[in-house]
């Protein structure tokens, strides 16, 4: 029987016979495709409309669909999106859990990590969430120190200022989540996470600072920003610190020697740490001091021309005083214009409307000037904050021998000090911002300088007809 | 090997379905020319015939894929459309030879001229195989018509008994007992 098959088998292998010609099959192929080649094919049209509207994947999910069994196409159509969606959510879930802060599955870790963290919270007993707190709080200055040693190369500079700003928001809400747990933790066991608090609150605090420190170099902004959550760090965890002295003192538990010394150590590396933050505060300004007296030109002039057609007088006007830090007082800028010019002055608008007269001016009050006033200011607040510290911080020692929670609450109210004194240093800054005078405007605008609008004032901006 | 041609088919149908590719409708066209033309001779015995049906076949094919409403529909195998494209035709053929009472030319006849394909046979093997051959096809001739269809699926274009069931219609076990049977009666028929 094989045999017969091998025999029918050879039948293909004969020319001619049963099988075409060959000169005949090319001629079939040629008059077949001018046959076709005048067939209006509609799907031709579609095709492209799909192209244009669905892209890409629409003509894979065509091509798959090519191979796909109708029968299972329809039967199994849901299993196989749930299917797909359950295969690129854990793709990407892989994906994310090993990217680094710049990566671009970062986001989804995070995003990822937020959800896994609050179903955490969800599960944990009421005594515990403070250190689960913590321990996302860790996890955040940890992130920012990752974040701040790494170069421009690795993470871009925006990236970066976004990620470090994201998570320092985040450490701040893991701190006050902590802080709020821990006021709702029964006595008895929040006594005895005293020592447990305050190492990894100081821990906290400690790596944000050393972040703060690296990133200084390169974005002194965003340096600023973390001293700011350093600030908060070192505020919530002194609260901290004092919510679980008083819940000791409530569940009538002494406090051992190591505790003591645990805490004292706390609140000295948190006052000590406001030192050093004073005395940058005071050698920074300094720097600018120096700096803007090198840049200071040592005249204010105020120079004011009249013409009048009507045949009125020329005048000029000018002040010249010498700079130096004694000589911030002189706001009191004399006024030179005699009265014929200040009846002019009434008037000026009607006779520039009519062009008969031209009044040219123009004042140039350093800006140096005001920033050196600033630092004056600044300087004042500084010295007597760091006074203040000192004092404080005797204060603070004294206690810390026989009250402990006294200690604290002066550390506590020290830092409050502290940042206020910021508040306001931050504030004069604000205010004494001159603004850049725009030749075009009319100075309504600037509102900022009481001097400036008022020079306006006096001596406008020529119009040119 | 099989399998990638079966794939490859099956995007080329695609291709011509949703694009209306007229290359890819080419490249069926050389799968299938040889097959189908030898499918057609077998059943009516005349070159000519057989060349105007197959033309005709493909034709078909090309009008049935690019059809709108055919679109929608799903090809399980292109092999299986177009050999029933095919039989259909071949009995249209007949219906109109019935209607004009004319002379089907059931023989092939004596191979004159043959040529095998095969470089490696010498001349003797060549001149045996051409006695084999004559011998089968004159074998063949005598067969029913239905044993015919199938031996040349099965054995000479080596279709698989799912593909000759979805081409004629029939059962798996029907198709391997006609299949068992139409050689049985070949054997016979040599052995005469």
């Amino acid at each position: 029987m094989k045999e017969l098959k091998r025999q029918i088998k050879n039948i293909k292998k004969v020319k001619g016979l049963v099988n075409p010609d060959n000169l005949w099959v090319e001629e079939n192929k040629n008059k077949l495709m001018s046959q076709i080649a005048h067939t209006n094919v509609i799907q031709e049209k579609k095709i492209e409309s799909y192209s244009e509207s669905l892209g890409f994947l629409m003509r894979l999910e065509k091509n798959v669909e090519a191979f796909i069994p109708r029968k299972l196409k329809y039967n199994f159509k849901p299993a196989l999106i749930v299917f797909c969606a359950l295969l690129f959510t854990s793709t990407g879930w892989i994906a994310s859990a090993y990217a680094e802060p710049g990566d671009m599955f970062w986001g989804t870790k995070m995003a990822i990590n937020n959800v896994v963290e609050k179903s955490q919270i969800v599960f944990t007993a009421e005594d515990d969430e403070t250190k689960l707190h913590l321990k996302f709080a860790s996890k955040r200055a940890d992130v920012i120190k990752q974040v701040s040693e790494k170069t421009e190369i690795e993470v871009k500079k925006e990236d970066k200022a976004k990620i470090i700003n994201d998570t320092k928001d985040k450490l701040k809400e893991n701190l006050d989540d902590a802080n709020e747990s821990l006021k709702n933790t029964s006595s008895d066991k929040a006594s005895e996470m005293v020592k447990e608090i305050s190492l990894k609150t100081s821990e906290i605090t400690k790596s944000v600072k050393e972040s703060a420190e690296k990133i200084k170099i390169e974005d002194k902004e965003l340096a600023k920003n973390l001293d700011e959550s350093v600030a908060d760090s070192q505020k919530t965890s002194l609260e901290m610190v004092e919510v679980l002295l008083q819940k000791k003192v409530e569940s009538k538990k002494e406090i051992t020697e190591e505790e003591k010394n645990i805490i004292t150590e706390h609140i000295a590396v948190i006052v000590g740490n406001l030192e050093d933050h004073i005395e940058s505060l005071k050698e920074e300004n300094i720097e600018e001091e120096k700096e803007n007296l090198k840049n200071t030109s040592s005249t204010i002039m105020i120079s004011s021309t009249t013409t009048s057609t009507q045949g009125g007088s020329d005048l000029v006007g000018e002040i010249v005083l010498n700079t130096s830090t004694e000589l911030l007082n002189i706001v009191e800028v004399e006024s030179i214009l005699d009265e014929n010019n200040n009846k002019e002055e009434n008037t000026e608008d009607e006779k520039f409307a009519q062009g008969e007269s031209v009044l040219d001016g123009e004042i140039k009050i350093n800006s140096s000037t005001i920033n050196i006033g600033k630092i004056v200011e600044v300087k004042i607040i500084l010295d007597k904050t760091q006074e203040d510290l000192v004092k404080g911080k005797d204060e603070m020692n004294i206690l810390a021998v026989d009250d402990l929670l006294g200690a604290v609450q002066k550390a506590k109210q020290i830092t409050e000090d502290t940042k206020e004194a910021e508040v306001q240093i931050n504030k004069i800054e604000a205010q004494n911002t001159v603004p850049e005078p725009d030749n075009n405007s009319s100075g309504e605008n600037n509102v900022e300088n009481e001097n400036v609008i008022e020079a306006q004032n006096i001596v406008p901006e020529p119009v040119e007809e | 090997m099989k399998a990638i041609s079966k794939y490859k088919e099956k995007l080329l149908v695609h291709k011509v379905k949703e694009n209306g590719d007229k290359e890819a409708f080419s490249k069926l066209y050389d799968l299938y020319i040889e097959k189908i033309y030898r499918f057609i001779f077998m059943k009516v015995s005349n070159k000519e015939e057989a060349e105007d049906i197959t033309s005709e076949v493909f034709l078909k094919v090309w009008n049935y894929l690019i059809d709108e409403t055919s679109v929608q529909k799903k090809i399980k195998s292109f092999s299986g459309l177009i050999y029933s494209i095919s039989r259909n035709l071949v009995i249209d053929y007949y219906r109109k030879k019935a209607t004009k009472n004319e002379c089907i030319l059931e023989k092939i006849g004596e191979i004159e001229e043959i040529n095998i394909v095969d470089n490696k046979l010498d001349l003797e093997n060549k001149i045996d195989l051409k006695k084999d051959i004559n011998e089968i096809m004159k074998a063949i001739q005598k067969l029913k018509k239905e044993y015919q269809e199938l031996v040349l699926l099965k054995y000479v274009e080596e279709l698989s008994v799912k593909e000759i069931s979805e081409i004629t219609g029939k059962k798996n076990t029907n198709i391997r007992v006609t299949l068992h049977r139409a050689l049985k009666n070949l054997k016979k028929e040599l052995e005469k």
